[in-house]
């Protein structure tokens, strides 16, 4: 099981109390669409996603950027149990979304970016580690239904 | 060869012309060095990489962060020759350091989120996308001379 310290935790909620998902969730997806944009794949039903302002003004976009922010407050709730928080969410993105793994650290890449431009100079390299570590285990959770 | 719109060569060119290279150097091999850890392994010779603090008042790690990110600067000059460019510092990191090239990515990683933390909301999706697609092609370049 993943061990988290005290300080590790406090860091954890730290962040997450500054983060807003309304605001958040919908700059993460979209950044993720832009920069890797095979992930567009996954978003056929979206409507229009032809180009970063589209991306970023697309309604279906920001909504699903916080339902996905949404869940990873799962595990910031839960840091003793992610694996199991992620199970059925797992099974979901192999079996029915058909999601290649590799792109939950993308998403998660783009994530710590948008986090690091809210937080400024208070993402420090501690903080950084720290983040970078759960976004690991979230990652490592919902590839773990994956055959 | 390597394609570059006018708006990524005026984003990489804004970026790097705007750096304080000592600070951001320093600051985004420190946080290599924290958020992973096995990176230390190339920087036996720098004492004490203790912990966070440690690492990042070290003046080695300081002196070093600076003298890789000037290094960045001859692939800005050089935009349409980088693979060029990089051939003898490739050499140098396969035959002489023995660096495994993904650690160029986690480094460009570290530095993407010093850069985006600096520039804050200027660090748009268009310039993210920019910025990464620049420092890939040079993490590309560094690794082309492994055997």
């Amino acid at each position: 099981m993943v061990e988290w310290s005290d300080a590790e935790r406090s860091a954890i909620s730290g962040v997450w109390g500054k983060v807003n998902i309304d605001e958040i969730g919908p700059q993460t997806l979209g950044r993720l669409l832009i920069v890797y944009p095979w992930t567009q794949r996954y978003f056929g039903s979206f409507g229009d996603l032809s180009s970063a302002a589209a991306i970023l003004g697309n309604p279906k976009v920001a909504a699903h950027g916080k339902v996905v922010l949404g869940a990873l407050g799962k595990a910031v709730k839960d840091l003793d149990n992610i694996k199991a928080t992620y199970s059925s969410l797992s099974q979901l993105h192999c079996e029915k979304l058909n999601v290649d793994p590799d792109n939950f650290r993308l998403l998660a890449d783009c994530l710590t970016i948008v986090v690091a431009i809210k937080l400024g100079a208070a993402f420090s390299p501690q903080v950084q580690g720290t983040w970078q570590k759960l976004l690991a285990v979230v990652v490592a959770a919902l590839s773990s239904r994956y055959f | 060869m390597v394609e570059w719109t006018e708006f990524e060569r005026a984003t990489i060119q804004d970026i790097f012309s705007k750096m304080d290279y000592e600070s951001v150097g320093h600051n985004a091999l420190a946080r290599c060095l924290v958020v992973y850890p096995w990176t230390q392994r190339y920087f036996a010779k720098f004492g004490n990489l203790y912990n966070a603090a440690a690492i990042m008042g070290n003046p080695l790690v300081a002196a070093h962060g600076a003298v890789v990110l000037h290094g960045l600067d001859r692939a800005v000059k050089n935009m349409d020759n980088i693979k060029a460019t990089y051939a003898e510092l490739s050499v140098l990191h396969s035959e002489k350091l023995h660096v495994d090239p993904d650690n160029f990515r986690l480094l460009a990683d570290c530095l993407t989120i010093v850069v985006a933390s600096k520039l804050g909301t200027g660090f748009t999706a268009d310039v993210q996308a920019a910025f990464q697609k620049f420092l890939a092609v040079v993490a590309s370049a560094l690794t082309k001379q492994y055997h």
